[in-house]
């Protein structure tokens, strides 16, 4: 099996899922028919995508990094598109309420920005130039890193452990922070870096 | 996983790893600060790289080496670090030439 038959049948086995639960929760609730029509349809515009990309540049010639980013964006997209249907069919077969089903997304959200404050010093990658000296940007990316998968496990366990308006609240005041501090660092490494420039 | 374990249970590769936390190095600036022979630093460098711990690019002649640590293996490295995994079996630098990494 070739890679690229590969990739199109992992995004033919999410795209059946993604279409099964749209038409799924169509049949069982008109009401909701807009919903899979558009999760449908994004996950039909995500394979377009994805055929358009190869067209452009052979999935053989993407690096191991590349091809792993890749891979990752298009079956978190499908992921996601599946995550919301799935909740829309709990709702509509009365599986899960609402406090259930807002739990979930908190720890649904919270696990996104740890996997993405995780992967973020690794898949950034070198950026020649730029406003940051590379060592500075390194760090700036390694701080932001720790700072979003920190956010993350708060988020996650507001949602946990927390009733649902201080989960809300704490998930929130963790996430801001988190921003506020990436862009304090990222800020105050460009002025003493304009600073010393001055001075030089 | 069992790659960048491996690779960060050796102290020598650890402190290479410290190295290029200060900045991005080049295949000879690495092999400098160590007294082992340039074939076995080749080697540590394969064992990192095959780990995805870093990268390499070509510029010219050089080689420079640069950190791609996820937050994951940071918090990995910092552990294995302070506890000094493998610390007893080859200290870092002090060792004989003849010596392979593991």
């Amino acid at each position: 099996m070739t890679l690229s038959q590969r990739i199109h049948g992992q995004i033919a086995l999410v795209a059946a899922v993604v279409w099964g639960l749209g038409l799924t929760n169509w049949m069982l609730d008109s009401g909701k028919a807009l919903v899979g029509v558009i999760s449908m349809a994004g996950m039909a515009a995500i394979w377009i995508a994805v055929v358009l990309m190869e067209r452009w540049r052979s999935f053989s010639r993407y690096t191991d990094a590349e091809r792993r980013f890749f891979r990752g964006a298009v079956l978190g997209a499908g992921l996601m598109l599946t995550a919301s249907l799935l909740v829309s069919l709990a709702e509509t077969l009365q599986l899960a309420d609402g406090v259930m089903i807002q739990r979930g997304l908190g720890v649904g959200t919270g696990l996104i920005l740890m996997l993405t404050g995780n992967a973020m010093p690794k898949i950034l990658g070198h950026r020649g130039g730029g406003d940051c000296a590379p060592a500075r940007a390194e760090a700036l990316k390694r701080f932001a890193g720790w700072a979003l998968v920190i956010a993350g496990i708060v988020y996650v366990a507001a949602w946990v452990a927390l009733p649902i308006r201080p989960a809300a609240g704490v998930s929130t005041v963790a996430t801001v922070l988190a921003l506020v501090l990436i862009l304090a660092r990222g800020g105050s490494k460009l002025f003493r870096r304009s600073a010393a420039t001055t001075r030089g | 996983m069992n790659k960048v374990f491996k690779a960060l249970a050796d102290p020598t590769r650890r402190r290479v790893l410290e190295l290029l936390r200060q900045r991005s190095m080049t295949a000879g600036e690495l092999a400098d600060q160590f007294s082992f022979a340039k074939p076995t630093m080749s080697a540590h460098f394969t064992v990192l790289k095959e780990a995805g711990l870093v990268e390499a690019e070509k510029d010219g002649k050089q080689v420079i080496y640069r950190l791609k640590l996820s937050v994951l293996e940071d918090a990995l490295f910092g552990f294995a670090r302070t506890f000094g995994i493998g610390d007893n079996s080859a200290p870092a630098g002090k060792a004989d030439k003849k010596d392979a990494p593991t």
